[in-house]
């Protein structure tokens, strides 16, 4: 499996940020047993960008602010998308297609370029006329010089 | 003969192929549907909302697999097309999810 | 170079390579056999391959090495190992005395143990190399009546009927093949290929029987253009044979195809071979895996039509 630039960048920036998110919520649930009036600098400063950092003062209540909870959306969406665009490999089920991927070379197998399902029925490897082949190696090598 | 076995003998598929392909499919699913267990941990979803998140989720990773890695077209990896998708998925990950959707209930909720 | 580099340069060449490629396989010897011995599956794979390589080139001195190692690991015994040997020795004999001499063993080993198929197939091959073709046949034949599912010895046996223009008989044998893999869309494609040579060995250019034949060829192209989208030899048949079959000297009684239909798949077949000769001179990737060779022919056949 080959993973591309792009989603091996989007891979780790998700991951990160679900790691803030899952942090957060820990941090959220904590205060929200310990104490329930004041809020907290630490709540705050683990807030992301784009809500005021005091909204997530916590209210009485297990429900999670705002913030934590679009972040955890969009840090799993995203690392979603990561996974399942980091180059999976299938290959197509109709003979007709994985036969004809495989001679155009557009389907490679075992990571190298195919000569087609069936050679071995044309090639018949028990059959080889090795005897014969060496002499055509010497014909060859003579008008090579 | 009936049709299915005549439609096989007419347009054979690769079985190695088939199951490759599936073997690649659950491998997905198994990791998303981790990965939608730790969402609904975090996000402290209980009972009915959690079930209910994991099927929207495993919708939203079946579009996914069938737009990026099946390049919108499920008929040619899958013998079902998008049913088999989705099915494979809604049906395939739930261990998984549950699995980790206890864990991180528990590890975020002190 | 690591062992799977290796591996992966003998898996790109055919079993029957050209010189050039030979001759650079078995300049890998030394660094082959200075790779410490880890007794993997692949590894033996590698010396087979190298060993048969060396034996092409005349590299004997490491042909007889590689032979020495796979006898100590596998045993004198093992059949596959003693049909090494056994190329080992033809390859290595000077004159017409020792391969007979080969000839004897093999068929001495055959006497003790008639189920060592990996020698009863040396034994043929030698048999049709010394030019005893009819008895390289009937020794075919018995191998086949004790090993009836072996396709690779129905395929060699429908060659051996073709080089002797006994046409029907070779494609009866590839028609038990296609029995064993009813998949083999190359089968289908020499079938059609024997169909076309035996339409072209009958005198009379325009006869039922060359109709017949003709139709029956393209029947089989048509099957392996079906199961092998894009195949360049299925393609370039069907439309090499619908050029003959819209050739004014056949009449149209005699033909069970009516023309338009011929006419629609000489034009398909136009087509794909178009899109597949542009597409490798232009060396699209998605066209890399065609033989240039064949790329070539078709050219030539769409030239000499158009």
């Amino acid at each position: 499996m080959a993973r591309s630039l792009p989603s091996k960048l989007l891979i780790a920036f998700s991951s990160i940020l679900l790691a803030h998110a899952c942090y957060s919520a820990h941090e959220h649930s904590l205060l929200s047993t310990t104490t329930t009036t004041t809020h907290d600098p630490l709540s705050s400063s683990s807030s992301p960008s784009f809500s005021s950092p005091h909204s997530s003062t916590i209210p009485s209540g297990s429900t999670l602010p705002l913030d934590i909870t679009l972040e955890t959306l969009l840090s799993v969406s995203l690392l979603l998308v990561g996974i399942v665009s980091s180059g999976w490999e299938l290959k197509p089920i109709s003979l007709r297609s994985y036969a004809g991927g495989v001679e155009s070379g557009r389907i490679l197998v075992d990571g190298k370029k195919g000569k087609g399902l069936f050679v071995g029925l044309e090639e018949r490897a028990g059959f080889a006329d090795v005897r014969k082949q060496r002499k055509e190696f010497t014909d060859w090598m003579k008008t090579q010089g | 003969m009936n049709a299915e076995e005549r439609d096989l003998q007419l347009y054979p598929i690769v079985p190695e192929n088939l199951i490759a392909n599936s073997k690649t499919i659950s491998d997905l699913q198994s990791l998303s549907s981790s990965l939608l267990g730790i969402a609904a941990g975090i996000l402290g979803l209980e009972s009915y909302t959690g079930f209910l998140f994991y099927l929207l989720g495993t919708l939203f990773v079946s579009t996914l697999i069938v737009t990026f890695v099946m390049g919108g077209k499920p008929e040619v990896y899958s013998r079902g097309g998008w049913k088999d998708v989705i099915a494979a998925d809604v049906t395939g990950g739930v261990m998984g999810f549950v699995l980790t959707w206890t864990l991180f209930f528990g590890l975020v909720r002190v | 170079m690591s062992l799977t580099n290796l591996l992966n340069r003998f898996r790109t060449v055919s079993v029957h390579p050209t010189p050039s490629e030979s001759l650079a396989l078995s300049q890998l010897a030394p660094s082959i056999l200075n790779l410490s011995i880890t007794d993997t599956p692949e590894q033996w794979v590698l010396y087979e391959s190298l060993l048969l390589s060396t034996l092409r080139t005349g590299d004997d001195t490491s042909a007889r090495l590689i032979l020495q190692r796979l006898a100590d690991r596998f045993g004198n015994d093992n059949a596959r190992i003693m049909a090494l040997q056994g190329i080992y020795d033809e390859c290595t004999a000077t004159n017409q005395a020792q391969l007979e001499e080969v000839l004897k063993n093999y068929t001495e080993v055959l006497k003790e143990d008639p189920t060592n198929i990996p020698i009863a197939k040396r034994r043929i091959t030698l048999l049709h190399h010394l030019s005893k073709k009819s008895e390289a046949i009937s020794a075919l034949t018995t191998l086949i009546d004790l090993n009836p599912t072996d396709a690779e010895s129905w395929s060699q046996l429908a060659q051996y009927y073709f080089e002797i223009s006994l046409y029907p008989q070779a494609i009866y044998c590839l028609e038990e093949v296609l029995l064993i893999l009813p998949n083999a869309y190359n089968v289908h494609a020499r079938l059609g290929e024997i169909h076309l040579v035996a339409a072209e060995s009958i005198g009379s250019s325009a006869s039922k029987e060359v109709v017949e034949k003709l139709e029956a060829s393209l029947r089989w192209y048509l099957r392996a253009v079906e199961l092998c989208d894009g195949y360049l030899r299925g393609y370039y048949g069907v439309k090499l044979v619908t050029g003959k079959l819209l050739d004014s000297k056949i009449s149209a009684a005699h033909r069970t195809i009516p023309e338009e239909k011929v006419n629609k798949l000489n034009s398909v077949a136009t087509v794909q071979l178009n899109d597949i000769v542009t597409g490798s001179e232009q060396g699209k990737k998605a066209f890399t895996g065609y033989d240039s060779a064949e790329v070539a022919a078709a050219k030539e056949l769409l030239e000499a039509t158009s």
